[in-house]
């Protein structure tokens, strides 16, 4: 499989403070996303899950040209998109679709159904001989009867907007899709339909997917490969199964087993994680996992852990979960991780 | 209406208004809420959920018509009140998370001042109001609590307004809260903190929540009822414990079948249920569900089942046990 996105040193900022400090030029910034390297191959499904708030979306919206204050390097079959210029940011956003997170508020209210799927192709000048039949198809895809064209946003139930935005998303045949959340509000049949939907496009049309889901059992049943996500960091990523067969970081660990699983007798220990949420303002030293980490030990307060690699998995700890060790699985290194 | 009850819905149904002809949403729905309990409310998108909400808010949209029915909080009706005396209790008697975060909160204010707006019934300075608002942030496990209070909306993560949206909820200290899909944008850990806090809550003000979810899971470890809707139908409600157990209902029975966390093997390819919701506008005669059900048999088609009690508590509509037509 060869590389369609290729993501390296991605970092995301965002100013804080309140309008007067930014006026007395007292604001300073935060980092949502930090230092995020990964690699999405064509046809390939990768999933990024992790912590509300921990930069998923942030990264989602970098990935696909969307974000502002960004450095780092973002190719795109092989041209990076951060230098991209006009027509090229225009295919990009041809090619790249995007499934917001906020189903309703995404969509205008302004536009009924049948503007807001006929939108993409006047936007992108792409010729449709029929586009009363084009919108007719895509949203029985999605499954949703032809009378509701003529409806507008607010007159939809949460889950029939948010089937509207993937439709949105699929009527140009993009090559890459960014899904963030796009079962949340989907009753388990038309959530099945809409993934379904999904793996049918990447299986013919060979397209990848990077899915955001807070939705474990999801994850398990539909990524190839899984990122996990922790204060804008990538603390673990590997083969879906794998990952969840034999996590390494600790936080990975927790993250499973908080998932409700079918068989009872399978349940791991709840590994509960205390302490307070991270602060992207004040963010801890060391492994900034350690404050809430349940099998750190003195050292990790102080030594920043680098990125080991494993096989078809990396991760970022010292003392992986799985693996008996007395010793660092590194050697200490005081610069940030790569 | 028993004095156990804090909610009680009777035989609503409600219409709305489109071009192509009165759209039924939802239809004769009844069903109780306990005092200080917790009801989940399922069922397929579109079913009705959010409208059944708006109803009891007193929110219902422009087109929406209230064909019939009866919405009782304690001794009062909650149909037959006036837009002001709604307004009045909306935000005192009764808290509201909305399935959209946004709807919740006001985008150009920022989340220190709707904290501290929220708690206008409360005679406090607005120091202890902004730090009674950090704390119930801190509850809700945002972090940087105190700087979130400068920031808008916009500004924090689809959980985290979900988590704003619960926090004010819940500052009210209402006697019901009706909460739509509040924990969409939660992972697994914090969805189960989140429902833990609601539980502990909701045991301190005693208050009875309504809580709209898609996620399985969860009901059956936040809820002590469930009803099941379907094309704007109950068709079945009852103790969860004992509906999760033996769903009776065949739509019942195949949601549970296509939820992922229970299917053990890898699979690519998720279960769904084969066909499509019927058209509100036109509704089929006989049951809602004949068109996609295994088990349908003659009178599905033509006769409309009636809700039925089975096992003291429990209600289901569908031919398939009523004495009356198997016999
Ligand atoms: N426009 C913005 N201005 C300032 N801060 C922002 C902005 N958007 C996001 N943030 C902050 O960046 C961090 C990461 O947010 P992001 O939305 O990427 O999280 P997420 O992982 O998608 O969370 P969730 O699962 O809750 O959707 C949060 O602390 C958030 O408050
Ligand atoms: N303003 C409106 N005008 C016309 N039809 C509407 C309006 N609002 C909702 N509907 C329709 O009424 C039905 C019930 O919608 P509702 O929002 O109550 O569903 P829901 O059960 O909350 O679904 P979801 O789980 O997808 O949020 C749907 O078929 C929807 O399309
Ligand atoms: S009434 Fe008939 S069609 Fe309806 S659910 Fe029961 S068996 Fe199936
Ligand atoms: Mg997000
Ligand atoms: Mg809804």
């Amino acid at each position: 499989m060869s590389e369609l996105l290729s993501v390296r040193d991605l970092t995301v900022r965002f100013r804080t403070g309140s309008a007067l400090s930014r006026l007395l030029g007292r604001a300073g910034h935060v980092r949502a996303v930090t230092d995020v390297s990964f690699d999405l191959a064509q046809g390939e499904t990768l999933a990024l899950v992790g912590e509300s708030g921990s930069g998923k979306t942030t990264l989602a919206r970098a990935v696909a040209g969307l974000a502002q204050d960004v450095s780092g390097q973002v190719h795109f079959e092989g041209r990076d998109i951060l230098e991209l210029g006009a027509a090229g940011k225009q295919r990009l956003r041809r090619d790249v679709a995007f499934i917001f997170q906020d189903a309703v508020a995404s969509l205008s209210p302004r536009y009924t159904i049948r503007q807001l799927l006929a939108e993409p192709f006047q936007i992108h000048g792409v010729a449709c001989d029929d586009i009363e039949a084009e919108v007719i198809r895509l949203l029985e895809m999605v499954s949703l009867p032809a009378s509701m064209a003529d409806r507008r946003p607010h007159e939809l139930s949460g889950g029939q907007a948010r089937r509207v935005g993937v439709a949105r998303a699929l009527a140009l045949k993009p090559r890459l899709i960014v899904a963030d959340e796009p079962t949340a509000g989907l009753d388990v049949s038309v959530q099945g339909e809409v993934l379904n939907l999904l793996n049918d496009l990447r299986e013919r049309l060979g397209l990848s997917i990077l899915v955001i889901t807070h939705n474990l059992n999801i994850v398990r049943h539909v990524a190839d490969r899984m990122a996990i996500m922790y204060l804008g960091r990538l603390v673990e990523t590997g083969p879906t199964e794998t990952v969840f067969h034999d996590p390494r970081h600790p936080y990975t660990a927790a993250l499973l087993s908080a998932n409700p699983v079918v068989d009872p007798e399978a349940v791991p220990e709840r590994i509960t994680l205390d302490g307070e949420m991270p602060s992207l303002i004040a963010r801890p030293d060391g492994c900034e996992f350690h404050g809430r980490c349940p099998f750190a030990r003195p050292d990790c307060a102080t030594v920043v852990p680098r990125v080991t690699a494993d096989g078809a998995r990396a991760y970022t700890c010292r003392y992986p979960v799985g693996i008996n060790a007395t010793t660092p699985a590194e050697a200490p290194d005081e610069k940030s991780p790569a | 209406m028993t004095r156990n009850t804090a909610l009680s819905i009777r035989d609503l149904s409600i219409s709305y208004d489109t071009p192509e002809g009165r759209l039924r949403a939802i239809r004769e729905v009844s069903f109780d809420v306990a005092r200080g309990g917790i009801t989940g409310l399922v069922g397929e998108s579109g079913c009705g959920k959010s409208t059944l909400m708006s109803a009891i808010l007193g929110l219902l949209d422009g087109a929406a018509i209230v064909e019939s029915g009866e919405i009782w909080l304690g001794e009062t009706d909650l149909l037959t009140l006036s837009r002001g005396e709604m307004r009045r209790l909306l935000g005192d008697r009764i808290g509201a998370v909305f399935q959209d975060p946004m709807r919740s909160l006001n985008p150009v204010l920022t989340i220190g001042r709707q904290m501290t707006d929220i708690q206008f019934r409360h005679r406090l300075s607005r120091r202890t109001k902004r730090e009674r608002a950090i704390e119930m942030l801190h509850k809700v496990r945002i972090p940087d609590p105190a700087a979130r209070l400068d920031r808008y909306p916009h500004e924090l993560s689809g959980g985290m307004r979900q988590r704003v949206a619960i926090a004010m909820a819940l500052m009210a200290e209402p006697d019901l809260l009706v909460a739509d899909e509040p924990t969409t944008a939660l992972d697994a850990t914090l969805e189960m903190r989140t429902i833990e806090l609601l539980r502990e809550l909701q045991q301190e003000i005693g208050c009875a929540i309504v809580f709209i979810t898609h996620h399985l899971g969860v009901v059956s470890e936040l809820c002590d009822d469930t009803v099941i809707m379907y094309a704007g139908e109950v068709v079945e409600a009852g103790p969860t414990r004992a509906l999760f157990e033996a769903p009776r209902h065949p739509y019942t029975d195949l949601l549970f079948a296509c939820d992922p966390a229970r299917i053990r093997e890898r699979s690519r390819h998720l279960p769904t249920i084969p066909g499509t919701v019927p058209g509100l506008i036109d509704v089929p005669p006989g049951c809602v569900f004949a068109e996609r059900c295994p088990e349908r048999f003659a009178p599905c088609g033509r006769l409309h089942p009636r809700p039925l009690r089975v096992r003291g508590s429990e209600a289901v509509r569908c031919h398939l046990h009523d004495p009356e037509v198997t016999s």
